[in-house]
C-alpha cells in the first residue's frame, strides 16, 4: 500500500513500482474484470474492503475503491495497493486503486474512473449506497459498467426503493442485480425443492398464514430480505397485496389469493445468532390438509431443520442444507450472472405496491 | 372435519406445460436447477469408483444444494454388509476424496440418512424384488415420486442381466411411462471390448431401454476443460477462420499417465490402453477439436456432429499398418526418481503378456476442413508425466522475410492442457528487444487457475447431476461408441493376429517407443515436448 495519498496522474506509476518491486514479482498479473465499488457510509467501508479481499481471492480483478463523503469538504485523495491471491502454484497480483472524495469534488468521480479501468475487460458497478438519485455519479458510472450491483441495507422506504430500482431499471442499460436478492438464493432453491410436489405446492398455495422471522439489529432497519422474499412468494404465486398493518412485534402483509386470504408476517428476533437481516426461520400454515410446514436455520451451520405436520400426521423432522452460502459469496455469484433476473424485476413490481414506511 | 373447497386447475399459479405442471418457484437459468427427486442405485458399490468418485460427488452435490432432498442413495452389491457399516466405509472415502475439506459433519449426518445398503448378488431375483420393495418404501417416506437411476459400476459381463432383472421386475419403465416417472441406466466405459460385442450390447440394451434412457459415461465429458473446447471453439470468431487445413498442419492429442496399471492387472490384460483409454477419452477429445459447428447446444445437436466427424476418420490401412500405428509396453525404468517395475512384473499380469499399454496413432479425417490434416493420438502409461493435452500446430511460415541463416522459425502452437496445470496457451514468435533482431518463440498463457481459483466441480458431480435431470448433453450416444469401435476394432484384431516380438519395447519413464517417433519423423513432424 502506499503510504500517503498519491496524485491521480501517478497511479498507473506506483502500480508499475508495486508490481517490480520485490512483492510483485514472480506474481502473474491477471484480471478478469474491473469492478469499481461506491460506497458513501463510513461505517460501511470497512465492510467493502474485507468484500475486496473476497472478490481477490476468487478472481483477480482490478478494483477501484470509491469512498464518497458526500457531505464532507471538498476534497479528493487516492491511494494504490495490491492484493495478492493464491492461483494453484502461482501468486496472482491484484491491483486496489482507493479514492477518497467528498463534498464538490463528487461530480468528478466518472471522470476519475475512466482512465483508470483496464481496458477489453468487463466493468461492473457496485452501487452500495441507499442513494438512488442520480447526482452526477450513479448514471455516468452505468454508462460504462456491464453490470450494476446494487447493496442497499440500511432502506426506510422500500417503497421508494423498489420504485427508484424498477425507474433505474427502465434507463440503464447495464444489468442489474441486488446483494440482498442474491443474499436469498439459498431460500429461494430451498422452498423450490420442499415445495416441489403437487401436494407441496398445494399446501403452499392454499397457505393462510406465512411467518418469516429475522435476525434484527438495533435501529430494526434490517427487514430488507424478508421483504424481498415475502414478495417473491405473492409474486410467484400470484397472489395480489390486499393491506399491511404495522405492530411492535411484526409487520402483517395481507395477500389475496385463489380460495382466501393469505398473511405474510415479518417478525424481527433478538439474539438469533445471525447476522442482522438474516432469514432465522419460515413457518408456513395452510389450510389445505391444516398442514404446518418450519424451516428453521441453525444459526451456526447452514443446516436447515424442516419440520412438517398436518391434521393426520407429524411427520419426523428432516434436515436439509441451505446451498453454499459463505459470507460476500453473493457478489462472486452476481458478478458472473447473466441477465437481470425477472423473477426479480417482477418481485420489486410486487414490493412497490406496498406502502412501507 | 371442515371441507375444503379444492380450487380448479386454471386457478392455480403454476401453469402446465403440456401435462407436466412447473413449480412457480423454480427460477430461471441453469444455476437454479437441482436434480430431481429420484433414487440412484450404485451396482457393485463396494468397489473403487464408488468411494473414490461418486459418493464424494453425492456429497458434493449435497454440499452445494443441488441434490434434491428427495433422494436416496441405494448401495447394491454382494458383500453381506448393513447400511450402517457401508456409511462410515463412505464417510472415511469422502474424508479422503471430496475435493471440499474438510467434511461438514452435520452436512453428512443428514446426507448418510439418505444412504442404504441392499446386499444382493446381481443374479438373483429376490433380490431386485427386495430392491423394487424397498425403492417403494423410500418412495413413501422421501417423496422420490418412483424416479430411479441405476448406475451400473461392476464389470461389463453383468450388464445385460442386471439390465434384463431390472426391466424384468418392473424396475425399469418404458420411455413416456403414465406416472410421469422416470428410469435412467448409467453405463460405466467400457461399453463393449470390441465393435461386434458393442453392437451386441447394444441391441440387447435397446430391447429393454430407449436411448434416451441409456447414459453412457465417460467421465472426460464432465471435465471443466472439455466442456471449455466447444466454448473456445465457437463462442470465438477469431478462431473458427483457421481452424482448418488451410492453416494447421497437424494435431497432437496425448494422453500421458506416469502410473502404471496398479491394480488394475486383470482389467488391463483384457482391454490394453487402446480399450481403456483410446477408445473412449481420446475418440472424445477428437470429435470436439474436429466436429463442425453444432446447429444448437441441445445434447443430439452436439452428438449429431461428433458422429459425424468421427464417420469421416479414414479407416487404418491394414496393407500399411505399422505406417499409422504403433504399439508398445513398458519395461523396468525410472519414475520420479524411483525405481518401477515392467509390465509384465505387475501384480495379475501374465509374464509374458503382449498386452499394450502405449499406442500412436496416425489419423486423418477425409472432410472439406480436415483432408490432408494429420491428427496424432498417443497414449501411454509410465511415461515421464501425468499430462492430457490437444496440441493443434500451425503451418510454417513461408521463410522469407525472418529467416536468419538457415534457421527456420518455429510454428505457431496452440495448446489445450486438459489436465493438469489446465489452460490454454499460444506460441508465437516475437522479436527479442536489441540490435541484433533476434526471434524468440514465447508463449500467451490463459491459466485456469489463475483466473478462476475455485475449486470446480468435479466431473462426476457434473455427471450424475445431469443424468438425473435428464440432460444427456455429456454422455456419449450410441452411435459416438459404435462409430469409435468401427475405427479401432480392425487394430484391436491386428494387434490380436500379429503378438509383438519386441515388447516389453520402451523404458517406464521415457516418452513410449522410437517407432513412435518414427511416425511422425517420417513426415518431418515430432512429438511435442512436454
Amino acid at each position: 500500500m502506499t503510504k500517503g495519498s498519491i496524485e491521480l496522474c501517478h497511479i498507473e506509476e506506483e502500480l508499475k513500482r508495486l508490481r517490480e518491486c520485490e512483492s510483485g514479482k514472480h506474481k502473474v498479473h491477471a484480471s478478469l474484470f474491473n469492478l469499481i465499488i461506491y460506497v458513501d457510509q463510513e461505517e460501511r467501508t470497512a465492510l467493502y474492503e474485507k468484500l475486496i479481499k473476497t472478490v481477490v481471492s476468487h478472481f483477480p480483478s482490478r478494483i477501484l475503491l470509491i469512498v464518497a463523503h458526500p457531505q464532507g469538504e471538498d476534497h479528493l485523495s487516492s491511494q494504490v495497493t495490491a492484493e495478492t491471491l493464491q492461483g494453484g502454484e502461482l501468486e496472482i497480483f491484484c491491483e486496489v486503486i482507493r479514492l477518497e472524495v467528498g463534498g464538490a469534488f463528487l461530480e468528478r468521480i466518472p471522470f476519475l474512473v475512466l482512465p483508470q479501468l483496464l481496458p477489453d475487460l468487463p466493468t461492473h458497478l457496485l452501487w452500495a449506497s441507499s442513494d438512488l438519485r442520480d447526482q452526477g455519479v450513479l448514471i455516468p458510472l452505468e454508462r460504462i459498467a456491464k453490470r450494476v450491483i446494487f447493496d442497499s441495507e440500511r432502506i426506510s422506504n422500500l417503497r421508494e426503493f423498489s420504485l427508484s430500482i424498477l425507474h433505474l431499471l427502465s434507463q440503464f442499460h447495464a444489468e442489474v442485480s441486488d446483494l440482498n436478492w442474491s443474499a436469498l438464493r439459498p431460500w429461494r432453491h430451498l422452498l423450490a425443492n420442499q415445495f416441489a410436489t403437487d401436494k407441496e405446492l398445494r399446501s403452499l398455495e392454499e397457505a393462510t398464514l406465512i411467518r418469516l422471522t429475522y435476525a434484527m439489529d438495533h435501529q430494526n432497519l434490517s427487514e430488507i430480505e424478508a421483504a424481498y422474499l415475502q414478495a417473491w412468494l405473492a409474486t410467484q404465486l400470484n397472489w395480489k397485496f390486499a393491506r399491511m398493518e404495522r405492530s411492535e412485534e411484526n409487520i402483517r402483509l395481507t395477500y389475496q389469493r385463489t380460495g382466501g386470504e393469505v398473511a405474510l408476517l415479518l417478525a424481527p428476533e433478538r439474539n438469533s445468532g445471525l447476522p442482522a437481516g438474516a432469514l432465522s426461520s419460515i413457518e408456513v400454515e395452510s389450510a389445505y390438509e391444516k398442514g404446518h410446514t418450519l424451516f428453521k436455520r441453525d444459526p451456526f451451520t447452514r443446516q436447515v431443520h424442516i419440520q412438517y405436520s398436518n391434521a393426520l400426521c407429524c411427520l419426523l423432522p428432516t434436515y436439509t442444507f441451505l446451498s453454499s452460502l459463505k459470507a460476500d459469496d453473493e457478489i462472486i455469484d452476481e458478478i458472473f450472472s447473466q441477465e437481470t433476473s425477472a423473477t426479480y424485476r417482477a418481485m420489486l413490481h410486487t414490493l412497490s405496491q406496498i406502502p412501507w414506511k | 372435519m371442515q371441507q375444503h373447497s379444492h380450487p380448479t386447475p386454471q386457478s392455480l399459479a403454476a401453469y402446465s406445460v403440456g401435462e407436466k405442471r412447473v413449480n412457480p418457484l423454480e427460477e430461471e437459468g441453469p444455476r437454479s436447477k437441482i436434480a430431481d427427486p429420484c433414487i440412484l442405485v450404485i451396482f457393485g458399490a463396494t468397489g473403487d469408483l464408488t468411494a473414490r468418485k461418486l459418493v464424494p460427488a453425492l456429497y458434493n452435490l449435497a454440499r452445494e444444494g443441488q441434490l434434491s432432498t428427495h433422494f436416496a442413495c441405494v448401495a447394491f452389491a454382494r458383500r453381506p454388509k448393513t447400511s450402517e457399516g457401508f456409511r462410515q466405509e463412505m464417510l472415511e472415502a469422502v474424508g479422503k476424496f471430496s475435493r471440499v475439506q474438510p467434511v461438514e459433519e452435520n452436512l453428512w449426518n443428514s446426507f448418510a440418512n439418505q444412504i442404504h445398503y441392499h446386499p444382493s448378488d446381481f443374479d438373483q431375483d429376490e433380490g431386485y424384488e427386495k430392491l423394487k420393495k424397498l425403492c417403494e418404501d423410500l418412495d413413501r417416506k422421501l417423496g422420490t415420486k418412483g424416479n430411479r437411476v441405476f448406475y451400473l459400476s461392476t464389470q461389463p459381463k453383468y450388464f445385460p442381466d442386471i439390465i434384463a432383472r431390472l426391466k424384468k421386475h418392473g424396475l425399469i419403465y418404458e420411455p413416456g411411462d403414465s406416472k410421469e416417472r422416470f428410469s435412467r441406466v448409467i453405463i460405466e466405459k467400457p461399453f463393449g471390448h470390441d465393435y461386434k460385442s458393442a453392437l451386441e450390447l447394444q441391441q440387447f440394451i435397446r430391447t429393454h431401454l430407449d436411448e434416451s434412457q441409456i447414459y453412457r459415461i465417460d467421465h472426460y465429458l464432465g471435465k471443466e476443460t472439455v466442456q471449455n473446447l466447444l466454448v473456445f471453439r465457437f463462442a470465438n470468431s477469431l478462431f473458427e477462420s483457421f481452424w482448418n487445413n488451410h492453416y494447421i498442419d497437424h494435431v497432437q492429442i496425448t494422453v500421458s499417465e506416469e502410473i502404471g496399471i496398479g491394480t488394475r492387472g486383470a482389467f488391463f490384460e483384457e482391454a490394453g490402453i487402446l480399450r481403456d483409454i483410446v477408445q473412449n477419452h481420446m475418440m472424445q477429445l477428437l470429435s470436439l477439436v474436429a466436429m463442425e459447428p453444432p446447429s444448437s447446444l441441445d445434447g443430439n445437436s452436439i452428438r449429431d456432429e461428433k458422429v459425424k466427424v468421427a464417420s469421416a476418420i479414414r479407416p487404418i490401412d491394414l496393407q500399411n499398418f505399422s505406417k499409422y500405428v504403433v504399439r508398445g509396453q513398458y519395461g523396468p525404468g525410472f519414475i520420479n526418481g524411483e525405481k518401477v517395475a515392467g509390465y509384465r512384473e505387475e501384480p495379475h499380469v501374465n509374464p509374458r503378456s503382449v498386452v499394450e499399454t502405449y499406442a500412436a496413432l496416425e489419423l486423418y479425417i477425409d472432410n472439406w476442413r480436415w483432408a490432408g490434416v494429420p491428427f496424432y493420438l498417443r497414449a501411454g502409461k509410465r511415461l515421464p508425466k501425468r499430462t492430457t493435452e490437444i496440441a493443434i500446430l500451425f503451418k510454417e511460415i513461408p521463410q522469407i522475410l525472418f529467416s536468419q541463416g538457415g534457421k527456420k522459425q518455429e510454428p505457431n502452437a496452440l495448446v489445450m492442457r486438459i489436465q493438469p496445470n489446465e489452460g490454454i496457451s499460444l506460441k508465437i514468435n516475437s522479436k527479442v528487444p536489441g540490435t541484433g533482431s533476434p526471434i524468440q518463440p514465447v508463449k500467451m498463457d490463459f491459466n485456469y487457475s489463475s483466473y478462476f481459483g475455485l475449486s470446480p466441480p468435479e466431473a462426476y458431480e457434473r455427471l450424475i447431476c445431469d443424468c438425473m435431470l435428464g440432460d444427456g448433453t455429456l454422455f456419449a450416444r450410441g452411435d459416438e461408441v459404435l462409430t469409435s469401435w468401427r475405427l479401432l476394432t480392425p487394430i484391436l484384431e491386428r494387434f490380436q493376429e500379429t503378438p509383438p516380438s519386441d515388447f516389453p519395447n520402451y523404458a517406464s519413464g521415457t516418452w513410449g517407443p522410437e517407432a513412435a517417433d518414427k511416425l511422425l519423423a517420417k513426415e518431418g513432424r515430432t512429438w511435442r515436448v512436454l
